[in-house]
């Protein structure tokens, strides 16, 4: 099991949104966590991150068999858990190339395997920008900075593909992408896929469940999962809209 | 050679220089006069409101005195190699012996040039302004400096580098000149630092440069001062820029315990450009007050500013930027922007965009931002395996790279960087 999480309660500032979550995720498979605006979708995504100023309040999450929720955000990463961010940050000033190689190597250097060099890396990222067809501009361009929405959402994609995550989080990646950004976060995502590893999939709309078919459906509703089934369950749910949850219970 | 406090050498000043020229004598004299009527500026003085000079007042100092520097010791404590172009001052003595000055061009130390009509005509009238207590202090006491004038069309390719030492407990009145004749064009990479095996520079610094660039003349002009934590310094820098004249300046302040630091520059001409950028990188309990000035004088005229300040421990920085727009200086187009980073709760940073804009056909925006290090940004970076202290240099590193990728020239970007880098593994620790 890559990751199984036990009747996680999580607050923010005071307020609990979390309440009684529970989820298995099996590895070589991907989950969506679909649900409502305000159903506690985002923060789920960053309690797992260990975001600060997320509180958890009872629960238990374990990754790899292993205990996270005492790791600090930088722990978690280097462990293996990936959030694509729902707005990724702009840092201007810092190289793209710098910083992913900085992430990629503290990484390493935690798991006791030796830095790549500049050339090793470069190696590493064209590769990688092959595969996800972006262009070689973006590694000599601040981190986000300028980008386009769509562009962001990309080099979160692009950042996942060489840091090669165990767990990859995908927080509403599809919001505000056109379909073919949205085809090439599918494409990254898809390349991803293996028998190692996991993903959840966060969306509010069915759309990007055509491209990346999840294992299992789940919908979070007010802080539970009210409801999981298979991919079926998605379009149900873009049949029926978020209303019908509550009215079957 | 016994110590005195700065009080009481104000009151009697050392006339430096036995023969000079009639002219440079009575300028000494007048501006002893005002030093002995209105002394260093006062606490009411608007211009020092964040600066007040009463410790400095008890401050022992005494004469410049010799620091006995070799080549290499000027080279490893500099960052340069044997064949780059210098002019070395050690506690405001020149050092002929470390310089190396190109061939067939106007560049000196002040000393050598004082009976000549060049010098005399780009010295400055003796300020009569209430406040300009160092400035007599400089007049009064300065024993040498650094001179360049350019004549028309001289083009110096390399950039020359200009080296300020200091150690020990001096005080210490420099008066450098800068002229660049029409289309005339230098890289200056000033430095203002201690020397490796030397005693840290416990004394006072008191420096006035001015510069005038004629028609279409350019200067680029990087300044890195990195003094030692005990230091003292007032620096001042008069700019006057002809007709589409051009002058880009960057200012590294991370040295010093007390540093006042003054650029004004009068855009006299149509077409004259300027851009003033500077870093403040503030620690312990550093002081640093930069204060601006820019006075658009002419038609169409461009000024830019853009100023960053990180101040970590207990530190205090302060930017203030003038910017006068006279009337009839129509199509004057001027931005200036302050953005300033606190490391800790103890640390403190004024900053004071001030414009006054006396004419219509103006373009001017300033802007300016206190804050911390953005939590959203350090998540992010975290994030991705990068621990918490690492994540903070590299969002620091980023908020002052804006400022050195404005400079031009490599080996004055180095220069940047180098200290930068250095200091920058001993900031930080308490956020």
């Amino acid at each position: 099991m890559i990751l199984e999480i036990k009747n996680l309660h999580a607050s923010v500032e005071g307020k609990e949104i979390l309440k009684g979550l529970n989820l298995s995720l099996p590895a070589g498979e991907i989950h969506a966590i679909m649900g409502p605006n305000g159903s506690g979708k985002s923060t789920f995504g960053n309690v797992i991150a260990g975001r600060e100023g997320y509180k958890v309040t009872a629960g238990e999450v374990f990754f790899k068999g292993k205990d996270i929720l005492d790791l600090s955000v930088e722990e978690r990463a280097c462990e293996g858990v990936f959030l694509a961010f729902q707005y990724p940050v702009e840092i201007p000033g810092v190289n793209n190339t710098y910083f992913l190689r900085a992430g990629l190597n503290a990484q390493r250097k935690y798991q006791g395997l030796p830095p790549l060099d500049g050339a090793e890396f470069l190696r590493l990222v064209r590769e990688k920008l092959k595969v996800l067809e972006l262009k070689d501009d973006l590694l000599k361009r601040s981190v986000n900075a300028g980008f386009s929405g769509g562009e962001k959402k990309r080099n979160e994609i692009f950042q996942m593909a060489v840091l090669e995550p165990t767990l990859a989080i995908l927080d509403e990646t599809d919001s505000g992408l056109d379909i073919d950004a949205l085809q090439a976060v599918a494409k990254g995502v898809n390349a991803l896929r293996d028998e190692r590893r996991a993903m959840l999939v966060i969306t509010h709309y069915q759309r990007l469940l055509d491209y990346i078919v999840p294992d299992r459906v789940h919908v979070l509703a007010d802080g539970v999962i009210a409801r999981s089934g298979g991919p079926e369950l998605a379009l149900e749910l873009e049949q029926k809209g978020y209303t019908w949850l509550g009215e079957s219970g | 050679m016994s110590a005195l406090p700065l009080s009481e050498l104000i009151q009697q000043p050392v006339l430096a220089g036995k023969q000079e020229p009639l002219w440079l004598s009575q300028q000494r004299l007048q501006a002893a006069k005002y030093l002995q009527a209105s002394g260093l500026p006062a606490e009411g003085s608007e211009n020092w409101r964040y600066s007040s000079l009463r410790r400095l007042q008890t401050k022992l100092l005494e004469q410049p005195t010799e620091l006995h520097l070799t080549e290499p010791q000027l080279l490893a404590s500099a960052g340069l190699q044997a064949t780059d172009n210098r002019m070395v001052f050690a506690n405001g003595i020149y050092q002929a012996h470390l310089s190396l000055v190109p061939a067939g061009l106007r560049i000196s130390n002040l000393n050598s040039q004082l009976h000549t009509a060049e010098l005399e005509s780009l010295m400055q009238t003796v300020p009569t302004a209430t406040d300009c207590g160092f400035s007599w202090l400089n007049t009064t006491a300065f024993n040498d400096g650094l001179f360049i004038h350019l004549d028309a069309g001289q083009v110096l390719e390399a950039p020359l580098h200009f080296i300020q030492l200091g150690g020990g407990n001096s005080l210490i009145n420099s008066r450098h000149i800068i002229s660049l004749g029409e289309a005339a064009k230098l890289t200056l990479i000033e430095q203002f630092i201690e020397a490796t095996e030397m005693p840290p520079t416990q004394g006072l610094f008191n420096c006035q440069t001015d510069v005038h660039l004629a028609k279409s003349a350019r200067l680029d002009w990087s300044r890195v001062q990195a003094l030692g934590a005990s230091a003292v310094l007032v620096d001042r820098v008069n700019c006057w820029l002809g007709e589409n004249s051009h002058l880009h300046s960057s200012q590294l302040d991370c040295g010093g315990l007390w540093v006042r630091h003054d650029v004004d520059v009068a855009l006299n001409e149509p077409g004259a450009f300027v851009e003033v950028n500077g870093v403040l990188m503030l620690r312990g309990r550093q002081h640093c007050d930069v204060h601006t000035k820019i006075v658009h004088a002419a038609i169409n005229c461009t000024s830019r500013e853009t100023f960053k300040c990180i101040a970590d421990d207990r530190s205090r920085g302060v930017f203030n930027g003038k910017i006068l727009v006279q009337p009839g200086a129509d199509g004057t187009d001027s931005a200036q922007r302050s953005d300033n980073l606190l490391l800790s709760e103890h640390a403190r940073i004024d900053t004071k965009p001030d414009l006054e804009i006396l004419t219509d056909d103006v373009v001017a925006s300033h802007g300016a931002t206190v804050g911390q290090l953005d939590e959203d940004a350090l998540f992010y970076i975290r994030s991705r395996g990068i621990d918490s202290p690492a994540a903070k240099k590299l969002l620091m590193r980023a908020f002052y790279q804006q400022v050195v990728e404005l400079i031009a020239e490599p080996r004055a970007q180095e220069a940047f960087t180098a200290k930068l880098d250095q200091i920058f593994e001993h900031t930080g620790k308490s956020v």
